[in-house]
């Protein structure tokens, strides 16, 4: 028996029914991602303390901590400004924006145009665990090929506040450990 | 008199002969001074050795040029831990990682391992003095790294390995094992 067209009709139908209700399926994921971001968009800021030896020695331990968590499509972007005080005077003071884009794991999101771990660029992604979203920037010097591992845990507390650890790990030492406390401004 | 001079001259002739040493020490080696078969005995610890004690490790591992002025690492361990002391598990795992080397001339990049999202990871290597140090990193499911580092340094009768594994920014494994060289 040879199947005529009309006979196909109900095959297509079928097949629409699917493919909207995967489409629907994936637009849920999307949705339920960008509900897991929500609690940390905002503006923090706040005060932190270094205590790594060599930092404390040279009367660097002070921190001013900045951040800005802002929605950019299904992900997000994380801009952070430290400045560094020495007896209160700023003595430094460095800027970092970082965009990133969801994965296929909810809580997983890769960034924006630093994707080449062994490159210029460097590597960045960032997970969410419960109240805690922590940005990883992984550089390998080209020269040398010796590595910097940068953590920074941000975990909520409460309905204003924040928490930030930051970690440097070089070729295997943990070399500066920031400890600080933000509020929602 | 004879034998003052004797000393002079011995004293002379080892300082010449450690102002070519100690440069040559100084700089970083090619990956040819590394290559060979090596063998050894380890001990591991983790964070739980306080309660568990420390486990032994047999090892091996082979060192070979590879295209492209790259290498290839090529290593077993053996490793004892569970079981009971007349009867221990015993476990085997093999590694092999070629690796190419970048513009730099330190730096090689693992050739089959280039995404740290897949289950065999990022691998890189680097050669620093008279030690190379193989990396390997991967992310799993839910966005946690873990960071393991092979260190091999050449020693007078074959290699030392210094081996740690890093995790949420905590060492969790270290082994340190020495190796004799058994074949070039």
């Amino acid at each position: 028996m040879s199947l005529s067209y009309p006979s196909l009709r109900p095959v297509g139908a079928l097949a629409l029914g699917v493919a909207v209700l995967l489409a629907a399926n994936l637009l849920a994921v999307t949705g339920s991602q960008a509900e897991s971001l929500k609690p940390f968009f905002g503006h923090f800021s706040g005060e932190g303390v270094a205590n790594s030896e060599q930092v404390v020695e040279l009367g660097l331990k002070e921190r001013d901590l900045d951040v800005v968590i802002e929605p950019a499509g299904d992900g997000m972007t994380v801009n952070w400004t430290t400045v560094v005080r020495r007896d209160g005077e700023a003595v430094k003071r460095s800027t970092t924006t970082i965009e990133f884009k969801p994965t296929d794991d909810p809580n997983v999101f890769k960034a924006v145009g630093r994707d080449e771990p062994l490159g210029i660029s460097g590597y960045s992604w960032a997970a969410i665990d419960g109240h805690k979203l922590t940005v990883y920037i992984l550089a390998v010097d080209a020269r040398t090929g010796s590595y910097n591992l940068h953590s920074y845990e941000r975990t909520l507390k409460g309905a204003t506040g924040m928490e930030l650890k930051f970690l440097r790990i070089k070729n295997g030492k943990p070399k500066v450990i920031v400890q600080g406390t933000l509020k929602r401004k | 008199m004879k034998s003052i001079f004797r000393s002079l001259f011995a004293a002379a002739f080892l300082a010449g002969a450690l102002s070519f040493v100690v440069p040559a020490q100084a700089q970083d080696a090619t990956p040819k001074a590394f290559y060979g078969v090596y063998s050894g005995t380890g001990i591991a610890r983790s964070k739980d050795s306080f309660y568990f004690g420390i486990t032994m490790r047999d090892l091996d591992v082979e060192i070979r040029p590879a295209d492209g002025g790259g290498f290839t690492v090529k290593w077993t361990t053996v490793l004892r831990q569970g079981g009971t002391p007349e009867n221990p598990d015993v476990r085997k795992k093999g590694t092999t990682l070629t690796f190419a080397p970048a513009e730099g001339g330190k730096l090689f990049k693992g050739v089959e391992r280039t995404d740290p999202y897949s289950e065999e990871g990022l691998a890189w290597a680097r050669i620093n003095k008279r030690t190379l140090t193989v990396y390997i990193m991967t992310i799993s499911g839910n966005g946690k790294y873990n960071l393991q580092s092979y260190a091999r340094t050449i020693s007078g009768r074959g290699m030392d390995l210094e081996f740690t594994r890093i995790k949420g920014g905590e060492t969790t494994r270290s082994v340190k094992a020495k190796l004799v060289k058994q074949a070039e």
